[in-house]
């Protein structure tokens, strides 16, 4: 068992500290294609405790660059986007996206200096609608090969989103599926949700296997009136991704979440949900990106982004209404009629949960046997953080792009079927392949 | 000083370690410096003819990375 020290460790993430390097040497889907315009407005980013300006440059190209100027630090916020990169308004120095000063207007014609000069930058590559960055050491490797990140744009929809919690808070809820039927309920006997196969179910019980690419985590629940087990396996693929199986066979899309931490305290949440073989419902799509009847579906709609956010707060297009300083626009009453949890919505009921981490210390904390994923995971990472640390030791997940093709699964079992043997061929198809069973 | 009593001239030392291209010292006594292709500086005589002296010293003051700066050459130096 890891200790609450080690636990509260693995939070820390920045610069300098053995969680922060490790995270470091990973890349990170830190952004969304359409949120910087050629040419556009620089955007405030903070990954890993660092504060940056991500910009897309007039041709296409985007770059991540420190937030200040190297003159006398004036906000490259504020830069003009012009050129070939970013030139900050004080005296005109600019850089390009490598970080390299290409100009200094204020200074004698025959001056050289800025050769000299040159910010911190991070490389960027951009993969269908997400741009990823590496802040790690050396070389970078290939991209992961996530499927939700390969496929066609009409299968995947993505969204991103900050949350107000440290990101273990955040990827542990997303492995743990107990919670599901109960913080997601809804007291609307028609609604559909209330009759998938999970909400139908008894509890859960775990069982949980360390993988080459992570951990997965699977729960077997007994099915009323059925012989059958029904098991879903979530997965956590190093070193923040997090998958989770089909709900019902009408609503057969994959699901997860990249939680890529801004600092110690805020996370980036980049949900996607896909299809690998076909593209999104119309109807699906809608709901997502309209929300449903009013409330927030499963990533946040078009109403969800808080539009007082000043600009020079980080990620502040992915700043929604549902923070701790709105109360999640909670409402109690709506625990008598429509939610189980009084929350609205699928995301905001579960960052409002995860929420609570932060004001809570860890010591308060009493985990149980739904909590197995969440214990072997924290091992996992820990072990991984300290081997990085002590040697320079990475998990073959990090250099090799191919481990993480994986995805979640849920499947009816006979009982004296294991998982592993009959679920591995569903969780390791070839990209883009179909599901290759019948979600229950 | 020299045995003779006449000042010794000035010499340049130039750190090209310290220095960063600003060309400041270019601009004052293009005679005496220039800025290479790594830009960095390069002194292209070091010894300050008594003309001269006030455009070196504006030269070296106005160098913000004081990379620069003048010594008495020693009388052997000269011969």
């Amino acid at each position: 068992m890891i200790s609450v020290q080690e636990t509260d460790n693995l939070t820390r993430v920045g610069p300098g500290t053995p969680t922060g390097e490790y995270l470091r040497q990973f890349w990170l889907p830190f952004l969304g294609s359409d949120a910087v315009e050629p040419g556009g407005e620089p955007f405030p980013v903070r990954l890993l405790g660092e504060d940056l300006i991500a910009f897309r440059r007039e041709d296409g190209l985007v770059g991540l660059v420190d937030v200040a100027c190297a003159h006398r630090r004036a906000p490259l916020l504020y830069a003009r986007n012009e050129g070939c990169g970013l030139r900050c308004v004080y005296h005109g120095w600019q850089y390009d996206i490598d970080g390299q000063c290409t100009d200094m207007p204020a200074e004698p014609a025959n001056s050289r200096f800025k050769k000299h000069i040159k910010i911190k930058a991070y490389p960027c590559r951009e993969r269908n609608g997400v741009v990823w960055t590496y802040m790690g050491k050396g070389e970078p490797p290939e991209l992961p090969e996530l499927e939700w990140n390969l496929l066609p744009p009409e299968r995947v929809h993505i969204s991103f989103r900050v949350q107000e919690t440290d990101w273990l808070s955040s990827y542990e809820g997303e492995i743990d599926s107990a919670h599901a039927p109960i913080l997601h309920g809804r007291l609307d006997k028609t609604s559909k949700r209330s009759r998938t196969t999970m909400a139908r179910s008894g509890r859960p019980i775990f069982d949980v296997m360390q993988q080459p690419f992570g951990v997965s985590v699977g729960a077997r629940r007994e099915v009323p009136e059925r012989d059958e087990l029904y098991w879903r396996v979530n997965q956590f693929v190093m070193p923040f991704y997090t998958l989770v199986p089909p709900k019902s066979e009408e609503w057969a899309e994959l699901t997860g979440h990249a939680w890529i931490p801004i600092d110690d305290t805020h996370t980036l949440a980049v949900g996607f949900t896909y299809l690998p073989d076909r593209p999104l419902k119309e109807r699906m799509v809608d709901v997502f990106t309209h929300g449903y009847q009013g409330r927030e579906t499963g990533h946040p709609s078009d109403q969800a982004q808080d539009l007082n956010v000043p600009h020079n707060v980080p990620y502040w297009k992915y700043v929604t209404k549902f923070m701790r300083a709105s109360n999640y626009l909670f409402d109690h009453s709506l625990q008598q009629t429509t939610y189980f949890s009084g929350l609205p919505g699928l995301w905001v009921q579960d960052v409002a949960a995860q929420s609570g981490a932060l004001a809570v210390p860890r010591t308060f904390e009493n985990l149980t046997s739904s909590d197995a994923g969440i214990v072997v995971v924290r091992q996992v990472l820990r072990d991984c953080v300290e081997a990085y640390a002590a040697s320079g030791e990475l998990p073959a997940s990090a250099v090799d792009p191919s481990l993480s093709r994986v995805r979640a699964v849920a499947a009816l079992l006979k009982r004296d079927e294991t998982w592993v043997e009959a679920l591995g061929e569903f969780m390791f198809k070839p990209v883009g392949d179909p599901l290759g069973y019948t979600v229950p | 000083m020299s045995v003779s009593g006449e000042e010794t001239p000035l010499k340049i030392v130039a750190s090209r370690e310290l220095c960063r291209g600003h060309g400041q010292c270019e601009l004052f006594a293009p005679d005496y410096f220039q800025i290479d292709d790594d830009a960095l500086v390069v002194v292209v005589k070091d010894e300050v003819a008594p003309e001269d002296v006030i455009a070196v010293q504006d030269a070296v003051t106005h160098c913000p990375e004081a990379a620069l700066r003048l010594e008495q050459a020693r009388d052997g130096a000269r011969q």
